[in-house]
């Protein structure tokens, strides 16, 4: 993947923790550490985890919600542009925001309550004095054609939409903008299985209709496996896999990986598994364990993995897409 | 209405006709609209639908704790068929001794966010000991012994040492294992679990299930499942129920409700899922579930039916009819039967 729209290097993220009537820093929250990928133009890439894995901090991060511990976030709005997001300041940052939007989780908290449909979708082109009444009130119109929902309704207020309607309304005030890279933080694990099927056939059919690139954060692997094109698998803040779609879901590699796959309820009564287990309970980020991360819970850990923490590497065979995995025994364990 | 007397077989319990309303301001919700199942000693029974079907008030109505007001059940029976004798537990008042005996003795109730059913300021022992003090005739020090092998038995380490922990010193996994001890505390026969392992991991998710599945292979007690979630249906349940709008829509046993199902909606729902273990393409639902005020006739599902056709016109709704052998489904495309008193 030559073209890259947004690249990642060495990310970390760490969230003090403070004790005392002095507020001395007592040690510290690694919520993302040492994270690097990429994500091609046009891509969809996927971030998968367990809950407070650093996968939504990530998200954030790269919209720049905190400053960053350390590492860089390369944004390349075009081939052959590269601008380096982590280190700019609120001023320099204003301008790009448009570009990088989020679609929220919960369509229920993330839409102003108080707001009409119409101001919530029209209020970043009013605020950047961009257009003027008429013109939002075309341009909401016609944001609410693409998303599925009635322009006649633009006057109403999000308690009069069902929450896979309100979704859509969140899609739309994302586009408003015309971002180049939009970040979906679960943006749909609340809603109904009927309605999620739309919302995810939405997400696809404006990612070509507005030339988008997705980085999709999800914890639901179906989810994940049906929409994106490239995965990254998180544990306790790092990468332990990144492979294609196809490459993933056909032959993990690590540990984690197989693991997680392997939980997840097989819609089938005819292939019923006793559930194979993941012992134990995600490291605390705050003390991770020495070595591998996941040596713990992982049963093939041997002495190297409590010693060494081993490097995320490509493993795949010379001429195939990049398959990388942090495990010392990548390849020869597992499934 | 079932005669009590019928207690054939192992039926542990039998709901026949239930409906629970909410009267409300704004108007009648029927939350729960005709609902019928049956479920015996050992079996799970899954009831699937999406959110506001009715399914977690199908489960209140028989634990007796919809709030009340404005929720009542406006008819039906629920019959509980405990060691002895059948109960009709519809006739019982929410707050009746004969309700209290049996609600968190003979049968649990599991609910999804586990911070509904634990206190934050007392301690898990406390919680635990309450319930078992309640219903069984032993002392305080026996009740924290009995606490702390219901602890155990869900495996988790270390348990002399939570039952003097609070909530918040607990992940979320963890909570819901406490929940479910405190369900299984006094040997329930039948556990309610309404969206068990909705708000967790699948890591998590697995070992809730697995430990859920190897309680009820050693005590046999029944399990009424709820959730929406087709996985989870598919690897636990005998029997599915598939509720839409207050209405059973399909009634089977599992293997064939996932082979061939009948009811449009049930075809729907499946078709939606994105899934590991097949590459198709989705086929999302037109729409979304109408809004619970909405007073509707005829079929609840044809607004949204891609396989509707003339009959379906009809204001009568259809009845749940019994398709093949213990496989029914309330639709026109399979019998024109229509429910009594809709037409």
């Amino acid at each position: 993947m030559s073209d890259t729209v947004l690249k990642i290097d060495r990310l970390c993220k760490h969230f003090p923790i403070r004790k005392g009537f002095l507020g001395r820093q007592t040690g510290a929250v690694k919520a993302v550490d040492g994270v690097d990928f990429r994500v091609g133009r046009g891509e969809i890439f996927g971030l998968v985890g367990e809950s407070g894995c650093g996968k939504s901090t990530i998200g954030r991060a790269i919209l720049r919600a905190f400053d960053i511990t350390s590492g860089r976030i390369i944004y390349s709005p075009q081939p052959h542009v590269e601008i380096e997001l982590g280190t700019m300041n609120e001023a320099e940052l204003r301008p790009l925001r448009r570009e990088l939007q989020m679609i929220f989780q919960d369509p229920y908290s993330s839409l102003n309550p108080r707001m009409t449909v119409s101001e919530i979708i029209g209020e970043p082109l009013r605020l950047n004095r961009l257009m003027d009444g008429a013109q939002i009130r075309e341009e909401v119109s016609r944001l609410l054609r693409d998303v599925g929902l009635n322009p006649s309704h633009m006057n109403r207020y999000p308690h009069a939409f069902s929450g896979g309607q309100r979704q859509r309304i969140g899609i739309a005030r994302a586009l408003v903008m015309k971002p180049r890279f939009v970040v979906a933080d679960e943006a749909v694990s609340a809603l109904d299985v009927s309605v999620q099927a739309q919302i995810l056939e939405l997400l696809l059919k404006l990612k070509a209709q507005y030339s988008l690139s997705y980085l999709f954060i999800s914890h639901d692997l179906s989810v994940i496996k049906y929409l994106c094109t490239r995965v990254g698998v998180m544990y306790v803040g790092k990468l332990v896999e990144v492979a294609s779609r196809d490459a993933l879901f056909r032959q993990p590699l690590h540990p984690y990986t197989q693991a997680l796959i392997s939980v997840v309820p097989i819609p089938n009564p005819r292939q019923r598994t006793r559930f194979r287990l993941l012992e134990g309970e995600v490291a605390n980020p705050a003390a991770p364990p020495g070595g591998c991360y996941f040596h713990p819970r992982c049963p093939f850990a041997k002495r190297i993995c409590r010693d060494t923490e081993p490097a995320l590497r490509n493993v795949a065979a010379e001429g195939d897409a990049e398959h990388m995995v942090a495990c010392h025994f990548a390849g020869e364990v597992g499934v | 209405m079932t005669s009590a007397s019928q207690t054939s077989d192992n039926t542990l319990l039998e709901v026949q006709g239930l409906k629970t309303h909410f009267f409300l301001d704004m108007g009648i919700v029927r939350a729960v609209d005709g609902v019928d199942f049956r479920i015996s000693r050992g079996q799970t029974l899954g009831i699937v639908g999406e959110s506001g079907c009715g399914k977690s008030v199908t489960a209140q109505s028989v634990m007796q704790i919809v709030p009340s007001p404005p929720g009542r059940i406006i008819d039906g029976s629920i019959v509980y068929f405990g060691s002895n004798s059948a109960v009709e537990i519809s006739r019982f008042r929410a707050n009746s001794r004969e309700m209290r005996s049996i609600r968190g003795k003979e049968i649990s109730y599991i609910f999804q966010e586990p911070m509904t059913s634990l206190s934050p300021v007392h301690t898990i022992g406390n919680q635990l000991e309450e319930a078992i003090l309640l219903h069984t005739p032993v002392t305080r020090g026996e009740a924290r012994g009995i606490a702390v092998e219901a602890l155990a038995r869900v495996r988790i380490g270390e348990p002399e040492r939570i039952v003097n922990e609070y909530v918040h010193q607990l992940s979320g996994g963890m909570r819901q294992r406490v929940v479910i001890a405190q369900a299984l505390s006094c040997n329930p026969q039948l556990l309610i679990a309404d969206e068990p392992t909705t708000a967790l991991d699948v890591t998590m998710q697995a070992q809730i299930l697995r430990t859920i599945q190897d309680i009820q292979q050693e005590s046999g007690m029944g399990l009424i499942l709820i959730t929406h979630d087709m996985g989870v249906i598919g690897q636990m349940a005998d029997e599915v129920v598939v509720i839409y709008r207050g209405r059973v829509m399909e009634h089977g046993d599992v293997i064939a409700v996932f082979d061939e199902p009948l009811h449009p909606y049930t075809k729907a729902l499946f078709d939606s899922i994105p899934r590991l273990d097949t590459d198709r393409p989705l086929r999302p639902i037109s729409g979304s579930v109408p809004d619970p005020f909405l007073e509707t006739t005829g079929c609840p599902f044809r607004d949204r039916c891609p396989s509707r056709f003339d009959a379906c016109d009809s204001d009568a709704v259809p009845a749940l009819a019994e398709v093949r052998p213990g496989h029914s489904a309330r639709c026109y495309l399979h019998s024109g039967a229509t429910e009594e008193g809709t037409e």
